[in-house]
């Protein structure tokens, strides 16, 4: 999967937000709330062809979690992602 | 004359016409006119014939019951924008602008249309050039009351004018400022101000004021009244659509995020869910200026 193409990723008011600002997002009329965690793999994985995996090692690399969590809490991410319209396949 | 000099929202524009009849379709200009001397930060010329041809369009903004615009770049790096009073109609004029969109030329095509062009031109140019320079043009009825400013966003429809005619009608010592198209200036001592403009939508509304902005009113249809503060990314989220930008230029969407922010921690802001009626006016008056 990846991030479509147009979403940028901000600090607004000392938190993490994506505004769909590109040429193809024009219509997209929508901010999402990212936390920490979630704009730090935001970051990482933008412009790239990713998986459910490298989210996971990337998490590892950062935090003290099991692979178990990382990899849930990945999925669960990339589930809401594409709920909100931000990933494509 | 056929160059004139106007003051908005405290910038100094120039707009230079070769028909000088044209004058007489622009009316809602003369009330920002200005002596001054100063560089304008926009100077756009009335051209017979523009010195580049037209573009393949990057974008074609086309929502049913606006403006039809398409925005496209030269191979020179300039901006190049068509448009239409509706999309159902023939192109009207177009434009040419420098990369950083102070200064512009353009074409009347149709000149049935040439008030619109021309207003639509500088509309369209003013908030490209000032969204790098602390102002929001944004799509807003705004009243005020005891020297300062509420500001009514919605979409199209949802009765933004309604509401500010209620305020009128049932809250003593109000005025309108502008009913579609007022300009937020975030100025450098962090004091917000809302300004009149030369575009007002159907209401015949330029004036040339400025206010402290008192608070912000997002409004939306329902079977009865209720207002809820906003606060933090609920507050930006809430200014967000209602500003004119063009947001794949990374310049104008830096300039607008950092504006919309400062905004949104300065000044109140609410969701009123309501009926247009005067109680619904008495609720976003009291949650405003109490």
């Amino acid at each position: 999967m990846k991030i479509k193409k147009g979403f940028v990723l901000r600090q607004l008011l000392g938190e993490h937000v994506v505004t769909g600002e590109g040429l193809e997002r024009v219509n997209f009329n929508k901010i999402i709330s990212l936390n920490s965690t979630a704009a730090y793999l935001f970051e990482q994985v933008k412009d790239k062809d990713f998986d459910i995996r490298m989210m996971a090692d990337l998490l590892l690399e950062k935090y003290e979690v099991t692979e178990e969590t990382a990899l849930a809490d990945s999925q669960k991410l990339a589930d809401s992602w594409r709920e909100a319209g931000l990933l494509e396949e | 004359m056929a160059r004139k000099t106007f003051d908005i929202a405290g910038y100094t524009v120039s707009l230079d016409l070769a028909e000088e009849a044209l004058w007489k379709k622009l009316l809602n200009m003369v009330p920002f006119e200005t002596e001054s001397s100063e560089k304008p930060v926009l100077e756009v010329v009335q051209t017979t014939q523009l010195k580049e041809e037209e573009p393949e369009p990057l974008l074609v903004s086309d929502d049913e019951g606006f403006p039809k615009i398409t925005v496209g770049k030269t191979p020179c790096g300039n901006w190049f924008f068509t448009m239409a009073s509706l999309g159902t109609r023939p192109t009207s004029g177009r434009c040419v602008c420098s990369e950083d969109f102070s200064r512009a030329e353009f074409q009347i095509l149709d000149a049935s249309q040439a008030g619109f062009t021309v207003n639509n031109v500088m509309m369209l140019l003013y908030a490209l050039r000032t969204s790098t320079l602390g102002c929001l043009e944004v799509h807003a009825s705004v009243i005020m009351k005891e020297g300062k400013a509420v500001a009514f966003l919605g979409k199209s429809g949802t009765g933004k004018s309604t509401h500010s005619r209620l305020w009128l009608e049932n809250i003593p010592k109000t005025e309108l400022l502008n009913d579609d198209n007022p300009i937020i200036r975030i100025h450098p001592d962090g004091k917000v101000l809302i300004y009149g403009s030369p575009w007002s939508g159907k209401t015949p509304c330029y004036k040339k004021v400025s206010v402290p902005l008192a608070g912000v009113v997002r409004l939306s249809q329902a079977p009865f009244n209720k207002i809820t503060r906003l606060s933090g990314i609920q507050a930006y989220a809430c200014l967000f659509p209602s500003v004119s930008a063009y947001r794949p230029e990374r310049k104008v969407a830096d300039g607008i995020h950092d504006s919309i922010e400062k905004v949104a921690a300065a000044v109140p802001f609410f969701h009123l869910e309501c009926l247009p009626d005067a109680e619904a006016a008495q609720l976003s008056f009291r949650s405003v200026y109490e």
